[in-house]
């Protein structure tokens, strides 16, 4: 590993303040997961490095009825996937922890840094990105908020400027008779990167069974994690039969651009947007359907997962 | 480049040092404190070869900065047994035959370790789970699991 100089700021503004001073030359410290693969591998060369985790406040986990849930930056996955009340009502952001990595991964490793990472392949955040998750920015200029999605710019580029931290995920509490999953795909079950990564959510109008809102977000078959928008809108408004399931399936696997590479070939990703699109939507239906509450959805999403 | 002046806290001890803080925590621990017992498979989280506690949860330390783990509560494989006498993981290793080349050993009983502390009453799916982030190539993984499956019985006591 290439020498850098180390700080640990204490608050928010000034490890801000050391990112705009050494820009390009600066890299945020998080987990370290992604940092220290790609510091070793002198794929990024950082002169300076600004560990957030010593922040106070930056690792809360919280949640109220108005609020949602709020994932602080350093939150681990280790911690949120064990967090009771996670369980209990976001079953789906706990089983998408589960798809990354091993215990000990998972034990450093973030959903903030997994999205600030900008990984195509990313395991967490098509899960964030279809259950509509935001996220807070600090930055010299204040706050913002965006949806998540906003931050992915192309392969491992993200949309921060220049001192901006992300100091939050914020996510509403999902509506009743919705269901949620993601459907890993790879090589070797657990410890791989993702060869297609499906996470579909349902809600379904109890009255007449109709789906009212439809988010699909797909992993590893575009330059970033993205909305499969066409096929969202097939399935929305209407009554998910076995027909619409399929044409929303074809339209998923139209709108992803997989490249092939030493874990598969890019056609063989397309069929399977496909095929896993239909799955994870049936699942998704199914769940909306039965009332089926979050612990039990989210034993089914890890089975699929492990 | 300078060293940062640090306080490690390895096995409940307190151990000061000077280190550069490109070094890993599991380099560290091995070239500074002569504790080598973790061992280095991969150098990229990949292998659990280097597996030990921060704070009581296990994680790869090469995965993690010497500096970064300043003033946490880091636990080694040397830091199971009391003087001679193995942790109850260890002796089940030893006494099931779960142990072949051994490289891999050290992170495998750390996991172990860590899942019955949590969960004295693992499935073997459980256990299987617990150990998915460490890599043994010679033991095929079963008498690994019946190891640690029969140590459970001293932690659900
Ligand atoms: C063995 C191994 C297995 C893995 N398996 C998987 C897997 O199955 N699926 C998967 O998706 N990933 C996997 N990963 C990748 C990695 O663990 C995840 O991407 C993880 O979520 C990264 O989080 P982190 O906190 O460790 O990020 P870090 O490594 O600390 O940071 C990642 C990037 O994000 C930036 N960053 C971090 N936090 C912020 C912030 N708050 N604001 C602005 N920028 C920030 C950093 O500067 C850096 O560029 C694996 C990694 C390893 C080593
Ligand atoms: S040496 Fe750390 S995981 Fe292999
Ligand atoms: S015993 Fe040889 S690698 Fe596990």
């Amino acid at each position: 590993m290439l020498p850098f100089e180390y700080f640990e700021p204490a608050t928010l503004r000034r490890a801000s303040s050391l990112l705009v001073k050494y820009g390009a030359d600066a890299r945020i410290l998080n987990g370290g997961t992604d940092f220290m693969v790609r510091v070793r591998q002198h794929f990024w060369k950082p002169k300076y490095v600004v560990n957030i985790k010593k922040i106070k406040g930056l690792d809360h986990l919280t949640y109220s009825k108005n609020q949602g849930l709020r994932i602080g930056a350093t939150a681990t996955y280790g911690r949120v996937e064990a967090d009771p009340v996670v369980r209990q009502r976001f079953g789906i952001v706990s089983a998408s922890a589960v798809a990354v990595g091993g215990v000990q991964i998972r034990n450093l490793g973030t959903y903030i840094g997994n999205a600030c990472n900008a990984s195509p392949a990313a395991d967490s955040t098509p899960t964030m990105v279809a259950m509509g998750a935001k996220v807070k920015i600090y930055g010299p200029n204040g706050a913002r908020v965006i949806p998540i999605e906003e931050l992915f710019a192309g392969v491992g580029r993200n949309t921060l400027q220049a001192g901006e931290i992300v100091t939050e995920i914020q996510l509403d509490t999902p509506p009743p008779n919705t269901g949620f999953i993601y459907i890993k795909h790879s090589p070797r079950s657990q410890m791989d990167i993702s060869v297609v990564g499906v996470a579909s959510v349902i809600t379904l109008n109890p009255d007449n069974g109709r789906c009212v809102d439809a988010r699909i977000a797909l992993g590893a078959v575009g330059p970033t994690v993205f909305r499969a928008k066409k096929a969202e809108a097939i399935l929305k408004g209407s009554e998910l039969t076995g027909d619409v399931l399929s044409r929303a399936a074809i339209a998923a696997a139209d709108e992803s651009s997989p490249i092939g590479d030493v874990r598969a070939p890019a056609e063989y990703r397309k069929d399977m947007v496909g095929v896993l699109t239909r799955r994870a939507t049936a699942y998704a239906f199914d769940m909306a359907k039965s009332g089926m509450d979050v612990r039990k959805q989210q034993a089914i999403a890890i089975e699929l997962i492990t | 480049m300078k060293k940062n002046f640090i306080i490690l806290n390895v096995n409940e001890e307190e151990r000061e040092l000077y280190v550069y803080p490109h070094r890993s925590l599991l380099d560290t621990v091995r070239d500074e404190l002569q504790l080598t017992g973790s061992k280095k498979g991969c150098d990229e989280g990949d292998c659990g070869a280097c597996t030990m506690f921060l704070d009581g949860n296990p994680v790869t330390s090469c995965m993690v900065l010497a500096v970064d783990a300043a003033g946490r509560r880091i636990t080694t494989i040397e830091g199971l047994s009391n003087g001679t006498k193995l942790s109850p993981v260890q002796q089940a290793f030893v006494e099931h035959g779960a142990v072949q080349c051994g490289f891999c050993i050290p992170g495998l009983i750390m996991s172990g370790t860590a899942l019955l502390t949590r969960n004295p009453n693992p499935t073997e799916e459980e256990i299987r789970m617990a150990i998915s982030g460490n890599i043994c190539r010679c033991t095929g993984y079963t008498k690994v699991v019946e190891a640690i499956q029969a140590a459970a019985a001293s932690y659900s006591r």
